[in-house]
């Protein structure tokens, strides 16, 4: 393995991290390759879109809630300098669905069940569970890479969009049950501010694009772990650190195509 | 105990041939020039002090390492040449009980039996409940067909792992120490298993072991692996009985002998005053 012994400078690590990165996205066509139309294969993709969403969903939710509250309590006093207060509402949801949402999601994701995706599948490895399927004719990647890799890819925008309207809510709660605004001027500066396409599409897109990161980061440094408990350990804190940067990177580069 | 004696096991064609087996992790020669034969339907041992290469001829057997040279033989066919669906159609007529029980630890007992039945067949769920069963009623678990793999011992673990290998009824069964983590009368049991499954359904099977005292009234023919290669074969009663000193030492567990208990090593004295 390529991530071990990575004390040997910072030449050596990058060239690791990227031919690591190489070997990732050849893992991709692999996974792709066993897309099958079945009841089966969806009934598996179903049960791990269920673990993946309800690990990830409380701490989504209760984010996404004081996310909103922080940003209308920074919006509001800005704006109030300006006398421009009623705008609250547009600043929220502009900010949140082109940007905080969809990145900030997907760093928590990635910290909470794209963690646990490697670090099972690394241990499935350690523990000859791998072998054991193989050697009952049963394709390791078809049967446990491939539901969780589309789960995470189907959870990570569904979980975006849940974030935001938490957020949504917790700046609409700041903004008239605490400062008093007028509920009418919140939902109606929103409205007219956000526009489908460039805003919340592009922060749609935005979050596709995360979780095939993720899900594809989190397999394969799961599925190409050492087989032992130190081999896991660096897998879960590789999938943390290489999903991040790749999410940050792209963050940039998406936002610069998308605008 | 009905004994095939080596004489009519010579006559038929062997189930498993290994011919010229050399393989090799990095500079360490693990096997070098390894011939085994297994005839059909005999309960063979394989034999020897640990990390002598024997869970590496149960890999090469299975096709999930190929060997640097020589050949692999199973019912007829190539295995270190088999890949893909071939290998995968090869795998189904196996049962293997690994060293460590690897069940899934995500699924009940009885859905780790159940897995390669659901995978490979479609019968009806009545049927497939019945064959988890019984497979479960012969190791002793019935009664833990509902627990997770993390709520087992050690040894039921095994025993599972034992039912999830027979499900299929396969032709050629592989255990992989089988006895090693089992209490004496959970150990006694499986290797009456082992023993019914051979003769009620005419498999051939394999057992890695190191356990000498286990091996009485189970097995036909043990062989002894040392230095890459076997060092005797025959029954358990001709190898009890063998007077060359290797298997002499090996049988009668003697520390010192020529049977190198060490990994190979440099000099001690240098390594330490180094
Ligand atoms: N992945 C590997 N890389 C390097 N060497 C290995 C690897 N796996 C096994 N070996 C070496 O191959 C040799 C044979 O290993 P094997 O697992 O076949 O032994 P064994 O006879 O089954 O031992 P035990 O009775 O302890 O299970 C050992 O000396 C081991 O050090
Ligand atoms: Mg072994």
């Amino acid at each position: 393995m390529s991530n071990q012994d990575n004390e040997f400078g910072l030449n050596r690590h990058l060239l690791n991290q990227l031919s690591d990165l190489g070997s990732c996205g050849l893992f991709l066509p692999k996974i792709l390759m066993r897309i099958r139309p079945s009841f089966k294969q969806l009934g598996q993709i179903m049960r791990q879109l269920y673990f993946v969403g309800t690990r990830s969903m409380i701490i989504i939710l209760t984010s996404g809630f004081f996310i909103g509250l922080v940003i209308a309590l920074q919006g509001y006093n800005t704006l109030k300098q300006f006398g421009a207060s009623e705008s609250l509402g547009a600043v929220v949801a502009l900010s949140l669905f082109r940007e905080l949402g969809p990145v900030l999601t997907a760093l928590l994701f990635t910290g909470r069940a794209g963690t646990s995706i490697a670090a099972e599948i690394g241990l499935m490895k350690a523990t000859e569970q791998l072998d054991a399927l193989e050697l009952m004719a049963i394709d390791p990647i078809e049967r446990v890479v491939l539901p969780r890799f589309i789960a995470a890819i189907i959870a990570v925008p569904l979980l975006t969009a849940m974030f935001n309207l938490l957020a949504v809510t917790g700046a609409y709660l700041f903004a008239v049950d605490w400062v008093g605004l007028d509920a009418g001027l919140f939902w109606g500066r929103m409205i007219s501010a956000v526009d489908l396409g460039p805003d919340y599409l592009s922060g749609f897109y935005k979050s596709i694009v995360f979780g095939v990161v993720i899900a594809l980061v989190s397999v394969f440094q799961g599925y190409n772990a050492e087989p032992t408990g130190r081999g896991v350990a660096v897998a879960t804190t590789q999938t943390v650190i290489v999903s991040s940067i790749l999410i940050l990177i792209l963050d940039f580069i998406l936002t610069a195509l998308l605008i | 105990m009905t004994t095939v004696s080596p004489d009519t096991q010579a006559s038929h064609k062997p189930f498993i041939e290994l011919r010229d087996v050399v393989f090799r992790h990095d500079r360490l020669t693990v096997l070098d020039g390894l011939n085994l034969k297994v005839t059909q339907g005999s309960v063979v041992a394989i034999l020897g002090p640990s990390g002598v290469g024997k869970s590496t001829i149960l890999k090469l057997i299975t096709g999930q390492i190929k060997p640097e040279s020589g050949s692999i033989t199973v019912n007829g066919l190539r295995v270190d040449q088999l890949s893909g669906n071939k290998l995968n159609n090869y795998r189904k007529t196996l049962g293997v009980m690994l060293q460590n029980s690897a069940l899934l630890t995500d699924m009940s007992v009885f859905e780790n039996v159940a897995l390669p039945v659901r995978e490979h067949t479609s019968l009806p769920e009545p049927v497939i409940r019945r064959l988890v069963l019984t497979k479960l009623q012969a190791v002793g678990l019935r009664g833990a067909v509902a627990m997770l793999p993390r709520e087992l011992s050690g040894g039921m673990a095994r025993r599972v792992a034992l039912a999830r290998a027979l499900v299929l009824d396969p032709a050629l069964v592989l255990y992989d120490e089988p006895f090693t983590g089992l209490d004496p009368i959970a150990a006694a049991t499986v290797s009456k298993l082992i023993r019914h499954v051979n003769e009620a359904l005419n498999v051939t099977s394999v057992v890695i072991t190191h356990d000498v005292e286990r091996m009485q009234g189970l097995i036909d023919c043990a062989h002894i692996i040392i230095g890459g290669k076997i060092a005797a074969s025959g029954t358990p009663a001709d190898l009890v009985h063998d007077q060359s000193p290797m298997i002499m030492q090996f049988m009668q567990g003697l520390p010192d002998g020529p049977v190198p208990f060490h990994y190979p090593a440099p000099d001690l004295a240098e390594d330490l005053l180094a």
